[in-house]
């Protein structure tokens, strides 16, 4: 997996047929983990709350300086044109703006669904390595096609 | 036989620490993004909160002005989005 990677939980996509999921309108954030945990696709009931099968609130990064508990809004958008149906955010330039406070060790982002009760997660972005964020800013720019797609063939 | 195939696609995203200028490209495709979002969200009876249109447009607002979008006129192309 490389830097910048998006990866999506195969849950997810059973999730979003049960109506679990509003993608335009519910508000969705990127929880900052450290290495301790290693998401991968096929992770069961993944989200960032307790009481979820994968809870990756347990292994959040410490919150602090500009970083805080649960992560930041994406500002996301959902709309479908000519077939294709995409979900997309907000480019976030920085995403964490560095500062002497901010968690010390982040390695992946779970993008999650904040008005969902149970914090249902959508996917992970990997970071490339474990980084320092008292030490520089993380900037998310997002693909040009965005973060996903559904596509209909 | 399935009655239609439904392709899902992950796009990478670009992870920087030093300030990265964020593509043409890629800013005129978030306009597209949002505007498609609000047109959708209209149809479907408004159910977005206040706060989350108002910060998709004031972003559209930034957007355009990065893009040199004269500033007399930004009002008016938001003023336009759903």
């Amino acid at each position: 997996m490389a830097q910048g990677t998006v990866t999506m939980f195969q849950e997810f996509l059973g999730s979003l047929g049960l109506g679990e999921f509003n993608l335009n309108t519910d508000l969705y954030k990127i929880g900052l983990i450290t290495a301790a945990a290693t998401p991968g696709t096929t992770d069961a009931d993944p989200g960032w709350a307790a009481g979820r099968t994968t809870n990756f609130l347990a292994n959040e990064s410490t919150p602090g300086g500009n970083y805080s508990t649960g992560g930041a809004d994406i500002t996301n958008t959902w709309a479908e044109a000519a077939g294709v149906g995409k979900f997309d955010a907000a480019d976030q330039s920085p995403y964490l703006a560095v500062d002497a406070s901010n968690p010390t060790v982040v390695r992946w982002g779970i993008i999650y669904n904040d008005t969902d009760a149970d914090k249902k997660a959508i996917g992970f972005i990997d970071m490339g390595a474990s980084f320092d964020a008292t030490t520089g800013d993380i900037n998310i720019t997002w693909n040009a096609s965005g973060i996903f797609t559904f596509t209909l063939s | 036989m399935a009655l239609f195939n439904l392709n899902a696609t992950a796009h990478p995203a670009t992870i920087t620490h030093d300030y990265a200028k964020v593509s043409k490209e890629r800013m005129i495709a978030r306009v597209g993004s949002i505007k498609a979002s609000l047109a959708l969200d209209a149809r479907k009876g408004g159910q977005m909160s206040a706060e989350k249109k108002s910060n998709l447009k004031e972003e559209v607002k930034g957007i355009l002005r990065e893009l040199g979008a004269r500033e007399e006129a930004l009002d008016k192309i938001v003023e336009s989005l759903t």
